[in-house]
């Protein structure tokens, strides 16, 4: 940090009074995050337990810096003197602090480095659910999943499902509203499938069912507030003859003797200076769009019904969450949510988490949501201030560039104005910028008080500009732009790849090793189109965060291909791709036959010898290759994972031979991880929906890339900071934006302090002309993201250290010959800054000379490996492991009578063993008799259903009764020497040990050693013998495996005996020696 | 208890063991040491050349109460003990005792009777359960005091007992002879004793058994300790350690790592391919050297995860895709013989289907006319559907459900044709006792829906966590917690840091906190888990002779530092570990890569006899030649996705029929004023024809309340356009939807016409209705996006004064055309008078119509040609909606695959 004065030196040290609550205004470069760390440090030396803390951080990523930053700062604390600089100095004895106050509490903070509760808010809220399971109403936590589109359009689905079932409380809703979207289903399913996304706005703004009455009050007060907002503007502009009170039909005609019915001012000329203010441009055309005091029998009608069907939806869509046991953030949001509702208060809260949270750091505020408000209120509801517990949050409302993440900007403003729930925020602003040259921050100081607002304004989400002091000194190079002409892609591409190259090749800063690093930033990724190519054939390898789509890549489509191929073969394409591909590279002759030959399925082909015969000769044997490698594939199916069935054949096809990059290896690998995620039981349960998870997949940066040229988005690049900055593509008009099945509002009157009011309105029906309500929030919106796209700027302009620069191509207005930005383009935004540079750097600019576009003329090559490639197999591990047994065991046999049978025996066996234990001793058939309790429980636990107890209970008796009457079961239990009973004995069998059990073994009078197994076999009808003997013949090999093992080298006598059936076999052998 | 113990070293136990005189048994704290102990003593005996010895008694915990029990129960108060719960009786009555005091306030009562269950078992175990109901001042401490209050006294009334009180239920009756009592039992694992397992250890002792403790290996290890940037390298390099430590001989290598069941299946693949890096896994049989300790739920297991689909499919309509699925099942009769025509069949059935669907429905579908035939899915499906009807409705109890839900398999041949490997038969043996458990609940629950019972059973086989037997191997990767008290030659623990160790407390949410850390239950606070990560941490470094801890930087987005508790352990290279660093199968084959490139951009000629096809085809050749011949020489085309509803295509198609209709009775403009405002009744009937004629192919969608409001649209869509028409001069509807045959280029087309109109001032006008986007522009300019129309006015035969796009957009309604003059159709004018960039290239209509002539003969050409370049008219925005991509490999010929347009113009036409 450097040592010139801090110009906020006072506000810095007071945001560190551990008894206070503060809203910190934060702007670029000011070293939002040191200050976090300081005041958290400052906190730790106060509490009790570490736990008391909870920050809160936008990502994981900076919840796990700003963690590792705590403990840095204590371990350089530790080891280290306290440094001379003022600010190091500080932090320091902070750290001090917190040290003393570990070891008086003996946290042991350095081993237990969880214990700083730094998460997410999706973390917290997890954590609050996870402690709370009946109150946040889960029941138990489920799983969280990031992208849980899936769910909300089979909840949508269902929804609209709902229609055939007569019954359904909704089917007139469902009726009315597929009718208002002229019976389109598929679209109907996916405006309700994109508003479950965004549930947590409209269903706390819905509640139960939308109310006429207070919604239309919000309708009625609507002129006023249109009114206030243009006043004010007028009144600076000079208008004359402005309407006094608020109502609507007059503000609408005054409105109308400026602007056209399209929202443009009527004729310069006429008026003048008045005609130059774009604040005062949207402020009337608001007025104009204002919409009636009260909605049309017709207008209700519809919203009713679409409210009401929403709710249906968000309840259909809890009931998808149970079924697949899984969840959205939202959910676990609301969940939270509902726990701390629920709780009684703060001592509850406290029991289920053990510790009570008296100090809440909340990072990144500007992009806070009304979800994570409602969290925060309830978090430090009944907060009273000087209770020793305090609120801390920072952010940059200029930075708040998250609205498409529901983020809410006026949430900032207001929680500036009054606090956030009951606790009081001291507004605190820094201003000193430790990042940027002074060039650049006296840039941005003088151009952006002419980009944002005069003022901020929560309705419209109004940011105004809030000026920083330069830490750094002045370079010579700081801002510049670069104009084309309309459509000139290619000459701006040429210019950012020149600038990209004078900057690398620049020299270091001063006092830096390196030189410095450069980033292209864009809006989209789209803006890359020309650029990326461009870089590409200059030879500059850069680093590409998240700008490809996986999906572009060869390597991935092949893959694809191959996963598709492999899991269905009648997916035609899949299979063509298969062969074309370059580990095939089936000529288009040879496809043609193959496609047109015979069999249906050009798997089928594949084999047919009359196809086959019809290939060229390099044809067949490419195709007999693919054949051999993937039909164990087929076979096989549903055996193996499939990410692992892709990948070996992908290696046995040697793709990885055909891939140009190691980053394609690496973007192989992350399709195929996502694969592995994305399969169950062996297969994808809907490509499609697959196929389109890829899609949302990014391919890796070039891993030969350095750090030193990046290509991003600009919100990707917020809170980074490079050398160079260059934004090109500044020209280029916005996308379409997807219409709303319903819009709100929130209105933030001046008493904005409870409940905010709430307006909705749904679009009129396809095809008709717009409803008014509707269209005039839409229009507000647009105001907002209008107001969002000068915040991107500003982030986009402070990223820089040293250098910026800003390209893009300006239009000629055919009238007047004058620059003219394209309307939604970021240039026009900036326009009122930079738009005399850049009418000057057009001037400058020679006409775009229309190049022929090149075209890759490859389009006629066919890319595959030759025909004699080949590779040697690596070695799998070497290791004396066991042979696979090769012996296929047949379907199990499973019958509900042979379990039955097996439970019988089971318990018999059980009996026997205690009765041989007894050697007979009190043991008489009115025993088993008064055993039957016992017995029936017994058969109960081992699961015999209820209906075959008593049959299976008689059988154990008759089978234990039958025995005891019988002379030889008798002598079979009855004291012998050595007896043993479940003898178990372990033997090496097949050369790995197997524990054998023997039911009974003894030496009987002439000293001859037995050994009997029991057997429970049942048979009806004659031939018992027989049966007996192939029941003997069943048993021989076990049994004998048991004498070997019992008596090696000896001579053994073996029975089998069968209490049932009254049945006995012996026989004898003499068991083998032991080699020892 | 354990501390006070006198220890026996290891060496010592297994003398004791192997003297074979009894009366010593081991008892461990878990299943899989029992196991480890187990193995490491037989193959002590095998190694001293034994070939067979009695078993040694080793038994975890759990199966040594169990013994106790079934001596009880042969015992003469058998008949007065409490029956014991299996797992899947307790979780009905725990969903019982949660749903009668919460309702359906919860999202999941299954999870919640889950936790339950298990705060019931931490409860017992230490001893906490009488405390609950005076500590307990949370909501959800009083919910579950309330839910065990019910269960403990439904389970009391019943006399019923469960695996968490069975120790307690036994213990008093310890002194009764009946129960017969071990000489001397050796306690192993049990650093972490609960109060119930001393109680009951407590009270043997006092009856006269002798304990001892199995006591940790002395010899100290010096552990090292690295690190990776990933956790996937950090895996690999400890597989391949692992992979040369039994190369070298080793019989006993250890893996820990902390998050196995998150990452088992990828622990799995890195293991296998540091084992065998070119394996292939359908071919493979050899036995790898390794184990992993967590098995997966029965659910994720092939056979089981589709018979429960079927079961679901017999009950209400699944997704599309699920039913597809099943149709592709191997584990069904006929699967192997029908392989191929099943596919053909479900391909053919996804141009038919909604996007949800029935059993009944699914087999109306795959009777239907002109589609593959699959006999014996065809009879066994049939078979099903009658099954359901006779035998899967109605409430019964769940040994009822559990034979029927059986048969029903049974009728579809499940587990199929091919021969089951082990793992398969293994996982059907498995399925077989989970219908057992299934029945089994009969005992604790009532007569159920068809629904309900399969929802039971996907649940049972969901709690079922499966894996396949394998052969004792030499390493084996277990999780953090089955890791205790097993010893090795070599050990490497994974994953250590500074997040996952020690690890987060995680305390149980329904136990009021305080009684948990006063009873020292490990991990319920920081505090007490600390203390104990540090003994385990402790505990691992005598573990083995060789031990190695490692963590990775990264994870995910953040980076993460190495955990305290092994900071102090001195980090070392990789290298040092005497790793051979291996490429891997992936890095050699591209290290050898030699792609040649050939051209080959045309496919053979197009037969004479062929040579002919629809409009369609000049659409695709237009815009990209490989397309039309992947399309129509190849017959390439894509797997449907059955969608909810109508698609555009089946919405424009009724249009279509609507406007036929339409015309068809009202013939002339005159007819239409005559008509005036009360068309409705005409426009109702031609609505109904249209959606008659098209119910067939969309069944679900045209039927009931849909087809009403299809019907509205139909009749609502034709008012509006009808109001342009009225605009027009007079007309008569020459013909509609009329067939001719065209040449161009050497290639039939069978054009079909959508209307041609008689103008009152002669000649005649072209339309062609569009519901989507229409703009003259798509008939200008080389190779035509549109050339339907062209086709048409040139080969009609008729004087074509105009030739128009009937915009059915409703808000949007118009026609769009060109005419030989102004004023013929609203809004459609002349070729000079049309400003557009491409339209003045153009002189006038003579000349029009000349060069779409051209331009048409031209694409048959290239067509019958066999032309099959790759070159998309408008490059990226031809290909967004072209199913081909991965085939004609477009993507390889874009740097970056960042769309640059082509220049395409007649190159491809010398
Ligand atoms: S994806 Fe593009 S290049 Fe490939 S066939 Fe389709 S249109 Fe042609």
């Amino acid at each position: 940090m450097n040592d010139r004065a801090v110009a906020d030196a006072g506000e810095r040290e007071r945001a560190l009074d551990p008894r206070l609550s503060f809203i910190v205004q934060a702007p670029a470069g000011s070293g939002k995050t040191e200050l976090l760390i300081q005041r958290y440090l400052v906190l730790l030396a106060t509490v009790d337990k570490p736990e008391e803390i909870a920050a809160i951080t936008f990502t994981r990523k900076a919840a796990s810096e700003m963690r590792k930053r705590v403990f840095d700062a204590i371990a350089f604390a530790r080891a280290a003197p306290r440094p001379p600089a003022p600010h190091a100095a500080r932090t320091w004895d902070l750290a001090r602090a917190v040290i003393a106050r570990d070891a008086a509490k003996g946290w042991r903070l350095q081993e237990g480095r969880s214990r700083l509760r730094v998460q997410t808010i999706d973390a917290l809220c997890a954590s609050l659910a996870r402690q709370m399971p009946v109150l946040s109403t889960f029941g138990a936590q489920p799983r969280v999943v990031e992208d849980a589109r899936a769910l909300h359009a089979e909840a949508a689905r269902l929804t609209i499902a709902a229609l055939e079932d007569p019954g359904d409380p909704n089917a007139a809703d469902i009726e009315a509203f597929l009718r208002h979207v002229d019976n389109d289903a598929l679209e109907a399913e996916a405006l309700l499938a994109r508003m479950l996304e965004k549930r947590d706005q409209w269903l706390r703004a819905l509640g139960g069912a939308p109310d006429r009455a207070r919604l239309q009050a919000v309708l009625a007060a609507l002129p006023a507030e249109a009114a206030s907002r243009a006043r004010p503007l007028l009144a600076a502009a000079g208008a004359t003859g402005i309407p006094h009170g608020d109502d609507r039909a007059a503000w609408i005609a005054y409105a109308g003797t400026f602007l056209t019915a399209d929202g443009k001012w009527r004729s310069r000329g006429k008026l003048g200076a008045l005609a130059t203010s774009e604040p005062l441009r949207h402020a009337l055309r608001m007025v104009r769009l204002l919409p009636g005091p009260a909605y049309s029998d017709a207008q209700w009608e519809v919203l009713r019904a679409i409210a009401a069907l929403l709710i249906r939806a968000a309840a259909e869509l809890k009931l998808v969450f149970a079924r697949h046991g899984e969840v959205d953030f939202a959910e676990i949001s609301a969940g939270a949510i509902r726990a701390l509702q629920g709780e009684d208060g703060p001592t509850d809260l406290m029991l289920a988490l053990d510790y009570r949270i008296r100090h809440l750091l909340v990072d990144e505020f500007q992009d806070t949501s009304y979800t994570q408000l409602d969290l925060l209120q309830h978090l430090t509801a009944g907060w009273e201030p000087g209770d020793g517990r305090t609120l801390f949050v920072v952010g940059d409302p200029m930075q708040s560039i998250y609205r498409f993440r529901q983020a809410e900007v006026a949430l900032f403003l207001a929680a500036q104005r009054h606090g956030i729930g009951g606790v009081e925020l001291e507004p605190l602003r820094l201003a000193a910028n430790f990042r940027s040259q002074a060039g650049i921050v006296d840039w941005v100081n003088e151009a952006f008080p002419r980009v944002m607002p005069a003022a901020d304004d929560l309705a419209t989400g109004s940011v105004r500009y809030s000026p920083s002091s330069a830490m750094h000194p002045s370079l010579p190079a700081s801002v510049h732009v670069h104009a084309f002409h309309e459509d000139d892609k290619a000459g701006e591409a040429e210019r950012v790849v020149d600038l990209a190259r004078q900057a690398l090749a620049g020299p270091a800063p001063e006092g830096e090793n390196d030189p410095a690093n450069v980033a292209i930033l864009v809006r989209n990724r789209t803006h890359l189109e020309a650029i990326v190519p461009r870089l590409a054939e200059a030879g500059l390898r850069f680093r590409a965060i998240e700008i490809e789509p996986l999906g572009h890549r060869p390597v991935v489509q092949d893959l694809l291909a191959l996963t598709r191929a492999l899991t269905h073969l009648a997916d035609r394409t899949a299979w063509m791709s298969v062969l074309r591909a370059p580990w095939c590279g089936l000529r288009l002759d040879d496809l043609h036959r193959l496609a047109t030959g015979g069999p249906a399925t050009p798997w089928q082909a594949m084999g047919d010898a009359a196809v086959l015969a019809s290939l060229s000769g390099d044809g067949r044997a490419r195709v007999e290759r693919m054949r051999a490698i993937l039909e164990p594939l087929i076979g096989e199916r549903r055996r193996y994972a499939l990410r692992d069935g892709v990948e070996s054949a992908w290696l046995a096809l040697a793709g990885p031979a055909c891939v140009e990059e190691d980053t394609d290896l690496a973007d192989a690998r992350v399709y195929l991880d996502f694969l592995e995620d994305s399969e169950r039981a062996g297969t994808l349960e809907d490509i499609h929906a697959f196929e389109e998870g890829v899609a949302a997949l990014f391919a890796l940066p070039d891993v030969h890339a350095s750090e030193r040229l990046q290509v991003m988005t600009i919100h990707r690049a917020k809170g980074l900071e490079f050398g160079t900055v260059i934004v090109p593509g500044l020209g280029a008009g916005t996308a379409r934006d997807d219409r709303d099945l319903l819009l709100w509002m929130q209105s933030f009157g001046p008493e904005a302090h409870g409940e905010p009011a709430l307006l909705m309105a749904a679009p009129g029906p396809t095809g008709a002309a717009g409803d008014e309500a509707y269209e005039y929030i839409r229009a507000l919106d647009k105001e907002k993201a209008q107001h969002e796209c000068e915040r991107l700027l500003y982030v986009a302009a402070t990223r820089a250290k040293s250098e910026l620069h800003l390209l893009g191509c300006v239009g000629i207005e055919p009238g007047s010959g004058a620059p003219r930005p394209a309307r939604g383009s970021l240039l026009h935004t900036l326009w009122p800054a930079v738009g005399g540079q850049f009418a000057g750097a057009l001037a400058r600019t020679p006409p775009a000379v229309p190049t022929a576009a090149q075209s890759r003329n490859e389009s006629d090559i066919l890319r595959r490996l030759p025909a004699s490639f080949a590779i040697a197999a690596l070695p799998a591990v070497a290791w004396g492991g066991p042979k696979p047994r090769a012996d296929e065991p047949a379907v199990p046999e499973f019958s509900w009578v042979g379990e039955t049978a097996r439970r019988v025996g089971t318990v018999v066996h059980g009996w026997l063993q205690r009765i041989a234990d007894d050697a007979l001793q009190g043991w008489t058939a009115a025993r088993v008799r008064s055993l039957g309790t016992a017995i029936r429980n017994q058969l109960a636990a081992q699961g015999v259903a209820i209906a075959e107890i008593d049959v299976a209970a008689e059988r154990v008796q008759r089978a234990l009764t039958a025995t005891l009457e019988d002379p030889r079961g008798r002598w079979l239990l009855g004291p012998h020497p050595r007896a043993r009973n479940e003898y178990r004995i372990t033997a090496i069998v097949d050369g790995a040990p197997r524990m054998l059990v023997v039911d009974r073994h003894f030496v009987d009078a002439e000293g001859r050693a037995w050994i009997v197994d029991y057997k429970t076999s049942m048979h009806e009808g004659g031939e018992l013998e027989s049966f007996l003997d192939r029941e003997q013949s069943r048993y021989r090999e076990q049994i004998e495996r048991y004498a070997h093992a019992v008596l090696p080298g000896q001579n053994a006598r073996l029975g089998l005996y069968f209490p049932l059936l009254r049945g006995w076999r012996e026989w004898e052998i003499t068991t083998e020696e032991f080699d020892t | 208890m354990h501390a006070a113990l006198p220890p026996i070293d290891r060496a010592a136990l297994f003398d004791r063991l192997a003297a074979g005189e009894g009366g010593t048994t081991v008892v461990t704290s878990s299943r899989r040491l029992a196991q480890h102990l187990l193995a490491s003593h037989d193959a002590l005996q095998a190694a001293r050349g034994a070939r067979a010895w009695e078993s040694a008694d080793i038994l975890p915990w759990r199966a040594f109460v169990d013994r106790f029990t079934d001596d009880a129960r042969h015992s003469d108060f058998a008949a007065g003990l409490p029956m014991p719960l299996s797992t899947a009786q307790e979780q009905v009555l725990w969903e019982d005792c949660v749903r009668a005091s919460q309702g359906s306030a919860l999202m999941s009562v299954p999870a919640a009777a889950d936790a339950a269950l298990a705060a019931w078992s931490l409860a017992h175990a230490w001893r906490l359960a009488a405390g609950l109901a005076r500590s307990a001042m949370h909501d959800d401490a009083r919910a579950f005091v309330e839910w065990s209050l019910r269960y403990e006294r439904l389970t009391r009334e019943r006399n019923q007992t469960d695996r968490a009180r069975l120790p307690d239920v036994i213990a008093p009756l310890l002194g009764h002879e009946a129960l017969r009592k071990p000489v001397h039992v050796v306690l192993a694992g049990f650093e972490l004793m609960t109060p119930q397992q001393a109680e009951f250890f407590e009270r043997l002792r006092a009856l006269g058994v002798v304990f001892e403790s199995l006591a940790p290996r002395e010899t100290e290890a010096h552990p090292l300790r690295v690190s990776f940037a990933g956790e996937d390298e950090e895996l690999a390099a400890a597989a391949q350690w692992a992979r040369e430590r039994i190369e070298s001989g080793a019989t006993r290598v250890g893996i820990i790592i902390p998050a196995l069941a998150r990452s088992r299946r990828r622990v799995e693949r890195i293991f296998m391919r540091a084992m065998d890096p070119g394996r292939s896994v359908a071919t493979a049989r050899s036995i790898l050297p390794f184990n992993i300790s967590l098995g997966r739920p029965l659910t994720e297991w092939p056979a089981c995860h589709d018979a429960l689909a079927w079961l679901r499919l017999a009950g209400r309509d699944v997704t599309f895709e699920d039913a597809s699925g099943l149709v592709r099942s191997p584990f069904i009769a006929g699967a192997e013989g029908e392989h191929a025509v099943r596919a053909e069949l479900d391909a053919a059935v996804r141009r038919r289907a909604g996007a949800r669907i029935s059993l009944d429905a699914l087999v109306r579908l795959i009777d239907g006319e002109g589609l593959p035939r699959a006999p014996q899915l065809c009879e066994r499906l049939h078979r099903l559907a009658e099954f359901r009807r006779s035998d899967l409705f109605a409430r019964r109890g769940a040994a009822e459900w559990a034979r029927a839900l059986d048969a029903a398999l049974g009728v579809l041949g499940f587990p199929g044709e091919r021969t089951l490997d082990s793992v398969e038969h293994q996982v059907v043996a498995k399925w077989h006792d989970a219908l057992g458990e299934l029945a089994s609940l009969e005992r604790v629950c009532g007569r159920m829906g068809y629904g309900d019972a399969c929802e039971r059973l996907a649940r049972i086989c969901a709690r079922t966590l499966f894996q396949p037997e394998t052969p004792d191997v030499p390493v084996q990767v277990v999780g953090l917690l089955e890791a205790a008290g097993l010893e090795f030659d070599h050990l490497w623990v994974t994953g250590l840091t500074d997040e996952a160790w020690p690890m987060a407390p995680a305390p149980d949410p329904f136990i009021p906190l305080a009684l948990q850390r006063a009873a020292g239950i490990p991990h319920a606070d920081a505090e007490a888990g600390l203390a104990l990560d540090v003994r385990i941490t402790a505990s691992w470094g005598s573990a083995a002779s060789e031990v190695v801890f490692s963590h990775a930087r990264i994870n995910g987005e953040s980076e993460s530092d190495v955990s305290p508790l092994v900071a102090g352990v001195p980090e070392v290279d990789v290298a040092s570990l005497g790793l051979d660093p291996q490429p891997g199968y992936v890095a050699t084959l591209h290290a050898l890569g030699g792609v040649e490139c050939i051209a080959d951009r045309c496919g053979p000629p197009v037969d004479a006899a062929q040579r002919r096809g629809g409009t369609r085809l000049f659409r695709d050749q237009a815009a990209c030649p490989f397309r039309a011949f992947a399309r129509h020489r190849l017959r390439v085309q894509a797997l449907e996705r059955p969608q909810p509803g109508l698609d555009a295509a089946a919405r424009g198609t009724l249009l279509h029929e609507m406007m036929r209709n339409v015309w068809n009775s009202l013939e002339e403009k005159g007819r239409l004023e005559v008509a005036g405002a009360d068309l409705q009744p005409l426009l109702g009937t031609c609505a109904d024809e249209a959606i008659a004629s098209q119910r067939r192919r969309h069944h679900d969608a045209l039927s009931g309340r849909f087809a009403a409001l299809e019907r509205e649209r139909l009749v609502a869509t034709t008012l509006e356009w009808l109001a342009v028409e009225r605009a027009r001069p007079p007309f008569r509807v020459v013909a509609t939807e009329e067939k001719r045959e065209l040449e161009f280029g050497g290639i039939g087309v069978r054009v079909s016409l959508d209307r041609l109109d008689a103008l009152d001032g002669g000649g005649s006008a072209i339309i062609d209705y569009k519901s989507g986007a229409a703009a003259v522009s798509a008939w200008l300019g080389p190779r035509p996006d549109e050339p339907q129309l062209p086709m048409y006015a040139l080969g009609s035969g008729e004087d074509v004064r105009a030739v128009a796009f009937a915009r059915l957009k409703r808000g949007e309604m118009q026609f769009c055309g060109l005419a030989t003059a102004e004023g013929l159709l609203p809004k459609v004018r002349t070729i000079e008078s049309n400003k557009s960039r491409n339209a003045v290239d153009y002189r006038d209509w003579p000349d029009l119509v000349a060069r779409w002539r051209d331009e048409l003969e031209k694409l048959g050409r290239e067509f019958a040609r066999g032309e099959a370049w790759v070159r998309p008219k408008y490059g990226a925005q031809t290909c967004a909606q072209c199913e081909q991509q991965p085939f004609c490999r477009v993507a390889e010929k874009r740097p970056q695959s960042l769309d640059i347009v082509p220049a395409i113009g007649n190159a491809a036409d010398e």
